[in-house]
């Protein structure tokens, strides 16, 4: 690696997730590590082995939701880490997982003083508002906030240039007995995405999807994407014999007449340029105290500028959405709409006081974030990139980038429909999109196909097996033998139900979670009970 | 057993946090609101019982009628997960006479005039009394947003930020 390449990988963490410019793109590196290795791939020049690595980190964790900024770990640093020191010592992915994996966790601290960094820039942001200049409020959430992180991404530069120098002198001075130790964390913590994944979408009523998943990969062989075909096909099935689809099913209830008016003084470019300005700096000034509050008020920009004249209006009509405010970017996205359309009622003389435009934008924003949340991260991103990795897992680079890109061109078109529909009907659409059950179908639907791959998934990736041996005065018996004569996989499965209630019953605190599994990894595998 | 199983304190009442995370984790099928205004307000009270995971309830309760029903029934034989959206409305509901053992301060939105003190929370110096106050009830008060973060007490919050 040279000091050059190290620079360009930072730099692609800065871009992607300091700035996370371009919300629908720049929400994959947040939530999964494999297009980040993809990344550190392109630049290394070995995108293979860089995505088989991805792969391997990807399975740990799928299903991560991280919500209002809580996430316990920065995945791009794992993978930036994993991946750079894999490729450049030839370390198997197993074992790079079990580097990542700590560096994640430390490389959080990273996101916590960005955020900090955030704050100074919203404080600089409700001065400009005060002032009544939009441009100030627009620099000071765009180029501010951006530009000081470029700092920060120094450190990284610097673990990336030297980690795999450490990494590579460290592994030679480890035991044998360890080296085994570390193998079998990396086998056994796939279990670990799966089970988070398990909690966000594992209903009861829906485990039988679960179970089909698994025992088609065990004893028919399925590959993963024809399982998913099969998945899709239960999933419409189901919600066509649930009445959520077909003729019975309650259908979006668009009365034209309700739309909020006919007279407008926002064009539909006005509203397309706000609900850009919304995707490309949703998250850009995320901090502790407003949350997306200032990038809300960037996003209402083109609207004030087009509604408010005088410099009351516009300084009352920024300080108005400088305040604190959270959801989820791509489904809320219907929030930022619905408000749109207040500010243009309001211009157009209807009493719409400050309270009820804040009255709503708060009611709205949890739910929708709740939704969303499920949505985008609980269901969509880990289903787009579960279809990936057995590509990923085999070298091919098209499963690096492919997600990135249909779950950011699929988000951006969700949130301009939604958002377009939310400026259309005003707040009266919450209810509309809410009452048709099209969220509880979608989030149904993609529950079964979930489950039914994350089945797949667990007897495909988590590789768990005992090499002990029984010896009786008749002769030696494999306890693996007796394992598969039960049920095949029955280990794997052990494994995720043992991880399952460990996080739900043990530890839910993710850091400690991760360490004892290292800690039972070691053990077990250090002791040759399991390989 | 049915009963409280998680009581917290998010003006942001449903949001990511409570369905991906918190209904799970403690076990919930019933998400009781208490917040007076919210009662009143019949378009967002639609929005929150609409916006539900399936087979999830919802119901929304003054203060007033919550520590009622609660002392009447026990609210019923559902897994509760209580929200609240000020730590007002609590201290309303436990002087109507709600029982609780344990808040969870989970969400309260920064505003001029109030402190942040952990992560997303932010207490007024009206809201740390409040707080104190109901702690001195016997009500073990904690902070804390997922659960797989950490969490910290009151006493501390109060330690580091308002002395």
């Amino acid at each position: 690696m040279t000091i050059v390449q190290a620079i360009i990988i930072g730099l692609i963490y800065f871009l992607f997730r300091f700035t996370q410019l371009g919300l629908t793109f720049s929400a994959p590196f947040f939530f999964s590590p494999l297009p980040m290795s993809f990344c550190v791939g392109l630049v290394l020049g070995d995108v293979s082995t860089a995505v088989m690595v991805g792969a391997q980190l990807q399975l740990i964790y799928l299903g991560l939701v991280s919500p209002g900024g809580s996430a316990p770990s920065d995945v791009a640093i794992a993978a930036m880490v994993g991946t750079s020191v894999a490729l450049t010592t030839g370390m198997a992915p197993e074992m790079a997982v079990v580097l990542a994996v700590p560096a994640g966790l430390i490389g959080r601290q990273l996101n916590v003083l960005a955020y900090t960094i955030n704050v100074a820039c919203t404080h600089l942001g409700d001065k400009y508002a005060e002032e009544g200049s939009i441009k100030g409020v627009i620099m000071s959430g765009a180029l501010l906030p951006n530009i000081s992180k470029l700092l920060l991404t120094i450190p990284l530069v610097i673990v990336v240039y030297f980690g795999p120098t450490v990494a590579e002198a460290a592994m030679e001075a480890i035991p044998q007995w360890l080296l085994n130790g570390f193998a079998t964390i990396g086998s056994i913590m796939p279990a670990l995405g799966f089970a988070i994944m398990l909690n966000v979408i594992g209903k009861k009523q829906l485990m039988p999807y679960f179970a089909v998943g698994f025992l088609a990969v065990q004893y028919l062989d399925i590959p993963i994407l024809p399982l998913a075909i099969f998945g899709a096909v239960m999933a419409f099935l189901h919600l066509t014999f649930t009445g959520k689809i077909g003729e019975n099913a309650k259908k979006i209830d668009i009365d034209e007449e309700s739309q909020v008016d006919e007279k407008h003084l926002l064009t539909k470019k006005d509203v397309t340029k706000s609900y850009l300005m919304w995707w490309t700096f949703a998250e850009s000034t995320h901090n502790y105290e407003r949350l997306l509050g200032h990038s809300f008020c960037m996003a209402m920009t083109p609207i004030i500028k087009k509604l408010y004249t005088t410099k009351e209006d516009i300084s009352a009509a920024l300080q108005r959405h400088m305040v604190f405010f959270n959801t989820e970017s791509v489904w809320g996205s219907v929030v930022v709409g619905i408000t749109a359309a207040m500010e243009e009622q309001r211009a157009m003389g209807a009493n719409v006081p400050d309270s009820a435009i804040n009255g709503i934008k708060t009611g709205l924003m949890g739910p929708f974030a709740g939704i969303g949340d499920t949505l985008s991260y609980g269901t969509l991103l880990p289903i787009i990139l579960a279809l990936f990795v057995p590509l990923a897992k085999a070298g091919n680079p098209i499963a690096g980038i492919a997600p990135v890109l249909i779950f950011g061109i699929l988000s951006l078109f969700i949130g301009l429909w939604l958002f377009r529909f939310g400026y259309k009907f005003g707040s009266k659409s919450a209810l509309t999109l809410l009452k048709s059950g099209m969220f509880e179908s979608i989030i149904m639907g993609a529950s079964i196909l979930g489950l039914l791959m994350i089945g797949g998934l667990v007897a495909e990736y988590v590789n768990v097996t005992t090499p002990l041996v029984i010896t009786t005065g008749v002769g030696e018996y494999a306890i693996q033998d007796i394992f598969d004569s039960i049920l095949k996989g029955l280990l794997p499965l052990l494994t995720l139900g043992g991880v399952y209630a460990f996080i739900n019953k043990v530890s839910k605190n993710y850091v400690v979670a991760i360490l004892l599994l290292f800690i039972i990894g070691i053990v077990l595998g250090g002791l040759g009970i399991i390989a | 057993m049915a009963g409280l199983k998680l009581v917290r304190i998010d003006d942001r009442l449903i949001h990511g946090q409570i369905i991906t995370k918190w209904l799970h984790s403690s076990r919930s099928n019933t998400i009781v609101i208490v917040d007076d205004e919210l009662v009143n307000d019949e378009f967002l009270s639609s929005v929150f019982l609409l916006a539900k995971p399936d087979g999830i309830d919802v119901e929304i309760k003054s203060a007033e009628q919550a520590a009622k029903e609660w002392k009447e029934t026990k609210l019923g034989s559902g897994n509760i997960l209580m929200l609240f959206k000020t730590v007002e409305q609590v201290k309303k509901a436990v002087g109507f006479g709600l029982e609780i053992k344990e808040l969870q301060v989970g969400g309260i939105a920064a505003k001029q005039g109030k402190k942040r003190v952990f992560s997303t929370i932010s207490l007024s110096q009206e809201e740390v009394s409040d707080l104190i106050d109901l702690s001195n009830r016997g009500i073990k008060i904690y902070f804390q947003m997922v659960p797989e973060a950490a969490s910290t007490d009151l006493d501390s919050i109060v330690k580091q930020n308002f002395s």
